[in-house]
């Protein structure tokens, strides 16, 4: 390189602006855009501002849980088969009429669509929209799945998301199979490492590639996923990024990695609550398994202690509708609740380490007095009050 | 219905409240979309791109106009808010074309660029990470100075200075590979 290199970027750069095109649109037809925006959001409500809102929206979606039938586009459109890599199920180019008649009827606001794959066993369209909510504090997106199978979409789950995370992972339907729908947005390839977890078992991982930064993951139930990680391409191994899906919605000082359940309540089917750990610190989460598959991680109001084998009460700040959970000291079988009528209950506590236990009597936290870590014996070993 | 009468009422709201200040923002849109979408096309090297994330810049800009106006400089505000779009990797996910586009006029005709340092230079400048890409742009292209650049992108003027170090360092690596 013989001239210097800034004198030949600020020319390179300079000549090529005056390739950008013309500027053709008008004050007026940005603030009528503007305008149409701004409604659509008033109509959907301030989605990211409050817990509240959330769960309003939540129901809204519910609500609409058996889909709706998108009209067929007016005029003949192509046939939106045109998948990239002759026939991978990534990527699937959908009609914008249909598109915008589920931002409208779904009520997705300004929601952009960034993502769509084939689902293998229905062949429905699942699609990732991802839409702004710069408005909140801090500024954050918001991604939701639909599903599409040709006439009728459904909504799906959401999450919160940084406009730093590398990676969204929200669960779909396909048919009787959950699946985990992967965008990571770094990673056009490599490979997506799922770990789930269930009650009594050891951690599973399960490998799925990237391709175009997507992948479909088969995992037994969203609510047993537990950790995510992705893993770049051989020459890029080292840069890895692990978090529980829906993490965006969890404090800072909350660890993403937390790949094992130590106790939970519940079935698949139900709301359940569950102790989830890495080792060295716990936490409470209500998974909401109730509505079948929107917002299969409720992550709210969660708590978390250090694994240190004390007798620990994971409560949630909620306590006149959650349940009494914790981590027992090493020698404990059960844990003994004592209640404010002056019942009590007894809970058993995992027979593996970390010892966690989950009361599912349905008693209200806000009505506990004490809990009592007892041995086999049935002394007591240690006394938490919440 | 409901749904259309609530937004029609609510574009209508909007639209009287704020006709006052609509001239204000249809001359700085006249007089600053040209520049805006060259800086947006040297961010994001593709036309319909560039195009799009400035007129969604403008969009938000309307939607926040009081505070717009309110700013020292205007234009550096609603800059701040187009580069601060291009980096975000979701947005830029968004800009992919999912969707069918049917268009009337056929592709544009490839340009065949002379080879030589200025082409080459230019694929380089693509392949640079979005922040260094950015700094990069407002340094060489906007002139502004190293404090300006960090005001604009909210980070320290060690960092502007370390990121434009690095993409210097790059591109000089990889014009020196080519053997240009």
């Amino acid at each position: 390189v013989t001239e210097d290199l800034e004198h030949v970027l600020r020319r390179t750069l300079s000549d090529r602006a005056a390739t950008a095109g013309e500027w053709r649109a008008a004050g007026a037809e940005l603030r009528q855009r503007a305008a149409t925006r701004t409604a659509r959001r008033r109509h959907v409500g301030t989605l990211a501002a409050s817990a509240l809102a959330v769960v309003a929206l939540l129901l809204a979606v519910v609500g609409l849980e058996r889909g709706y039938r998108v009209p067929a586009p007016a005029v003949p459109r192509p046939t939106p088969t045109s998948e990239r890599g002759g026939g991978s199920a990534l990527q699937v180019q959908v009609p914008d009429e249909v598109v915008d008649d589920i931002t409208n009827r779904l009520a997705l606001g300004d929601a952009a669509l960034t993502a769509t794959t084939r689902l293998p066993r229905s062949r429905d369209i699942a699609m990732l929209f991802v839409s702004d909510q710069r408005a909140a504090t801090p500024s954050r997106l918001v991604a939701s799945t639909v599903t599409y199978d040709g006439a009728t979409a459904r909504p799906g789950s959401l999450v919160w998301v940084a406009d730093s995370d590398p990676v969204v992972a929200l669960p779909v339907r396909d048919q009787a199979q959950d699946m985990l729908f992967v965008l990571a947005a770094d990673w056009p390839e490599g490979e997506v490492e799922v770990t789930t977890a269930e009650p009594g078992q050891r951690p599973r991982t399960q490998f799925a590639p990237l391709e175009d930064g997507l992948a479909v993951v088969p995992v037994p139930g969203p609510q047993v996923v537990t950790g995510l990680r992705v893993l770049g391409p051989e020459s890029d191994r080292a840069e890895e990024y692990a978090q529980i899906p829906g993490g965006g919605l969890l404090p800072e000082d909350v660890p993403r990695w937390l790949p094992q359940i130590a106790a939970w309540s519940g079935t698949g089917s139900q709301q359940s609550v569950q102790v989830r750990t890495d080792g060295a610190t716990a936490c409470r989460f209500t998974v909401n398994g109730r509505v079948e598959h929107a917002m299969s991680w409720n992550l709210f109001d969660q708590a978390c202690a250090p694994v240190d084998g004390r007798l620990r009460l994971l409560l949630a700040d909620d306590r006149q509708y959650s349940s009494v959970t914790g981590l027992a000291p090493d020698d404990a079988t059960s844990v003994r609740l004592r209640w404010g009528d002056g019942s009590v209950t007894e809970v058993p506590v995992t027979p593996a380490p970390p010892y966690a236990f989950v009361d599912t009597s349905g008693r209200r936290p806000d009505q506990l007095i004490a809990a009592e870590a007892l041995n086999q014996r049935g002394d007591v070993l240690a006394t938490e009050r919440p | 219905v409901d749904e259309l009468v609530t937004t029609e009422a609510a574009q209508r709201r909007g639209t009287e409240a704020r006709d006052g200040v609509a001239p204000s923002f249809d001359a700085f849109v006249a007089a600053h979309g040209a520049a805006l979408q060259r800086t947006a096309y040297l961010l994001t090297g593709d036309h319909g791109a560039a195009e799009d994330l400035v007129q969604d810049t403008l969009v938000r800009a309307w939607s926040a106009w009081a505070r717009v106006t309110r700013a020292d400089q205007p234009l550096a505000y609603v800059r701040r808010m187009l580069v601060n779009a291009s980096i975000s990797r979701w947005r830029t996910l968004s800009r992919r074309r999912l969707r069918e586009r049917l268009t009337d006029r056929p592709p544009e005709l490839p340009v065949l660029d002379p080879p030589g340092v200025d082409a080459q230079l230019w694929l380089l400048v693509g392949r640079l990470p979005a922040r260094q890409r950015v700094v990069v742009v407002l340094s060489y292209y906007e002139d502004l100075s190293e404090s300006e650049v960090a005001d604009l992108l909210g980070i320290a003027i060690g960092t502007v200075k370390s990121q434009r170090a690095k993409a210097l360092r790059s591109l000089r690596a990889s014009l020196a590979e080519e053997e240009l």
